[in-house]
């Protein structure tokens, strides 16, 4: 039977003690059991006499509401079942007739339960009939019931627990089997199997108190991992040992809480992992005994796969650049390299090629370097850089991490957006916060003339990128700051640069955008002021951090400009106007592209430069 | 009953604080034995509370020893091997810790709802139509219908789903997923 009611689940219970549907008839089954009950009762001590009361009292309650279902009941079902139960009750009638006290209130009550009862599975007040007990006990057995209760010779129900004593009304044992059955003990061994349980959860419960911080920044890691967003996975992740530290710092590094409160080798590969992605291997290689701290992490790196190949990459580099030692320190030893130098230098290089540990994939990148810091002219530098790409689709490594966004560069440049576009896209899908991509479609929007689509391109960076306040970040910043630029709100773009600074004032990109502002605008001395910050900024940053991203030909580009227009004709009447001549002979020598030199030499005004093409200098 | 064999430290546990309640509740315990061959594997057989508040007691005191438990010990393996990377390679007796963690945990949350019984019956005591002595009686039995009802809703789900070994599914289902997309 399926218990779907509390109605049925007391049918089950307390199936074995006849409730009597007819009204009529329980009356005398009351009185019957009321002569039989007084007995039992008068033998109950007084406190049980009350208590036998008040069960008394239930379980005629329950037989109400017993009643009333039953009288609800289909009466299809119960006429079926009428004709089949005649024939049982005319043969327990001829038995139980001999044995019964009260034989004929016995058969009323036997006549009305067939009426009604038997599609329940209701077991009836019934003298030992084996083929029906049998037939109870099957059906007790297919419906997962208990054992049928017995019976005596009188017809009153015996405890299944003792199989002695009577049972009293509204209950299911005697009085001696409930309360002993109350007063079970709990066994000894699962008590003290339960209390080291709860005493050990409580130990887990401090411990995972203690570790949800370090273990939701690494969700958040994971989180933003798996959005492709890996510079904010990367800051989740790095924020974990730093955490861990602190906790352990705060519990008085008890050994056996920091044995629990530790990060393990699989987060430092994740780490490593989105290091690889975000630079490169070799950074991510080089940077390795830093970001492997944990316990197993010497083991770890040399059972893991995925590092022994990244450590493969970092050799072969290694000794492609020790095959070129002697024409790169010729190179480090010049001023200012020019062409001639450079063809030295680049033939020197040549010769190594097809040589042992030497990859050709590597050794064309360092030429391209070379052709850039010996400022060969545009032409030579991609073509080094179209050898980097064919030998790079050949090979069977992945060399993206090496060429990929000076090659979108140099397409973009070239004119070519119908083959940078495609890999372009790929970049923005592989990693949201990628600035460079972004960056390169959005000036290739504004070269179409989009501003739109590159106001969406902006504003979808700015969406991924906010910071945990909900602001913009350093680089979301500077793409828009490019966009107001193209868009002509020069002033808009000049208010969001101090409220720029005042957040991130490291950035050189923001004051060499305000430089092209000035440009525009024809204020020369600020002009140069603003390129004279920037370059300042990216000094700093290669001078304190090693990092040389800012250096960048653009902005190499806009510092020169600036400060020849400044000598030429600016005022001069600035701060740092002491060092245009310094810096203009640091310069000498260099080429600045076809839009400077148009500039320079008076074909074109800086305003209508920036105002055409994708609106910067390079 | 091939899942709670599985995970039977949680099945015993839950049958002792099933008795342990039984006993505070004065309820009759028919049969005491926690790892039974059958349906009613991690259960006690008892007889069925008599008011609404005992019914209430004997349906969810024992699933809140075992969930808290449960919780406990599950998030604590899945916390350190999926999140914080531990592995055999930084300590074998810890990463085993936190394996043991897992299946503790997991083995009490598969145990953690009442059998339908209880909770069934104490939906009846509790959402039956009845006469109140006053309105005042009435008042706070609405309120605390109210109130009680997400979690008698909840367990009542929770225990249909024990039986048919949804909650089981379901777990297995938690750690494969943590596998694929976390590790």
């Amino acid at each position: 039977m399926n218990c779907r009611t509390i109605d049925d689940i007391i049918e089950r219970k307390y199936a074995e003690r006849v409730i009597c549907l007819d009204n009529d008839n329980r009356k005398d089954i009351n009185e019957a059991d009321g002569s039989e009950n007084t007995e039992a009762k008068a033998d109950l001590p007084d406190e049980d006499k009350e208590a036998q009361s008040s069960a008394d009292e239930e379980l005629s309650e329950n037989g109400e509401k017993y009643s009333e279902k039953r009288e609800t009941d289909d009466d299809n079902s119960e006429a079926e079942n009428a004709a089949e139960e005649n024939e049982t009750v005319e043969n327990e009638a001829d038995e139980g007739n001999e044995t019964d006290e009260d034989g004929q209130s016995q058969e009323e009550a036997e006549n009305s339960d067939e009426e009604d009862s038997q599609a329940e599975g209701t077991e009836s007040e019934e003298p030992e009939d084996t083929e029906n007990e049998t037939a109870e006990t099957d059906e007790n057995a297919e419906n997962g019931e208990e054992e049928a209760p017995e019976e005596n010779e009188q017809g009153e129900i015996i405890c299944t627990a003792c199989h002695k004593n009577t049972v009293a009304n509204g209950h299911k044992y005697c009085r001696k089997c409930e309360k002993k059955l109350v007063k079970v003990k709990l066994p000894f061994l699962p008590c003290l199997i339960a209390l080291v349980s709860i005493l050990v959860s409580l130990f887990a419960l401090l411990i995972v108190c203690l570790d949800s911080a370090p273990a939701l920044q690494a969700f958040q890691g994971d989180y933003y991992r798996a959005k492709h967003n890996y510079y904010a996975a990367y800051t989740g992740y790095s924020g974990v040992e730093d955490t861990i530290s602190q906790i352990n710092e705060s519990m008085g590094s008890v050994p056996v809480i920091s044995t629990f409160v530790a990060k393990g080798s699989n987060l430092d590969m994740k780490i490593y992992d989105l290091l690889v992605k975000i630079y490169n291997p070799l950074q991510a290689e080089q940077s390795k005994s830093y970001i492997f701290t944990s316990a197993g992490a010497e083991k770890y790196m040399a059972k893991s796969k995925q590092l022994s190949k990244y450590s493969e990459i970092y050799s072969v580099y290694e000794s492609t650049y020790n095959a070129l030692t002697d024409p790169l320190t010729e190179l480090s030893t010049l001023e200012n390299p020019t062409a001639k130098d450079a063809a030295g230098i680049l033939a020197q290089m040549e010769k190594v090629r097809g040589q042992k540990g030497v990859d050709n994939v590597l050794l064309d990148y360092f030429m391209y370097n070379v052709a850039g810091a010996c400022s060969l002219d545009d032409e030579t530098k991609y073509k080094y850089l179209d050898m980097v790409a064919d030998d790079a689709k050949k090979s069977s490594e992945n060399y993206d991490w090496l060429y990929l966004e000076d090659y979108i560069a140099s397409l973009v440049a070239r004119d070519r957006d119908d083959e940078a576009v495609p890999l372009i896209e790929a970049q923005m899908k592989e990693d949201v916060s990628n600035y460079e991509p972004y960056r390169q479609r959005t000036r290739i929007y504004v070269k179409q003339k989009d501003l739109d689509k590159a106001e969406d391109v902006v504003k979808e960076y700015c969406d991924n990128n906010r910071t945990s306040e909900g602001e913009l970040s350093d680089y979301s910043y500077a793409l828009v700051m490019y966009l107001y630029r193209c868009q002509g709100k020069y002033d808009v773009m000049l208010d969001l640069l101090s409220q720029a600074e005042e957040t991130y004032n490291l950035i050189p990109e923001f004051n060499r955008q305000a430089a092209l502002v000035y440009l525009i605008k024809g204020d020369y001395d600020n002009a140069f002021e603003q390129a004279f910050s920037a370059e300042n900024k990216a000094y700093y940053r290669y001078s304190y951090y090693s990092d040389s991203s800012g250096y960048t030909e653009e902005l190499n580009a806009t510092v020169y400009l600036c400060t020849y227009l400044c000598k030429e004709k600016g005022k001069k009447n600035t701060d740092n106007a002491q060092y245009i001549d310094e810096i203009m002979s640091s310069y000498k020598g260099q080429e600045f592209g076809e839009t400077v030199d148009s500039i320079v030499s008076g074909k074109v005004t800086p305003k209508e430069a920036l105002t055409k093409g994708v609106c910067d200098l390079k | 009953m091939i899942t709670k064999f599985i995970l039977f430290p949680g099945a015993y546990l839950r049958g002792f604080f099933e008795q342990m309640t039984c006993k505070i509740l004065h309820l009759e315990t028919e049969t005491t034995g926690y790892l039974r061959a059958d349906e009613s594997i991690g259960h006690v057989e008892h007889t069925l509370a008599t008011t609404t508040a005992s019914s209430w007691f004997m349906a969810t005191l024992p699933g809140f020893f075992t969930f808290n438990m449960g919780i406990t010990f599950f998030a604590l393996g899945l916390m350190n091997i999926f999140y914080l990377g531990i592995t055999p390679y930084d300590s074998i007796p810890l990463f085993i810790v936190y394996c043991v963690a897992i299946y503790f945990g997991a083995s009490l949350l598969d145990s953690a709802f009442p059998m339908t019984d209880d909770i069934i019956c104490f939906w009846g005591y509790a959402y039956r139509r009845r006469e109140h002595k006053n309105i005042l009686t009435k008042i706070l039995s609405i309120i605390l219908k109210v109130l009680l009802f997400p979690f008698a809703l909840i367990t009542r789900i929770g225990a249909f789903c024990e039986k048919y070994c949804i909650n089981f599914l379901l777990l297995a289902a938690i750690v494969v997923l943590h596998i694929i997309f976390v590790l």
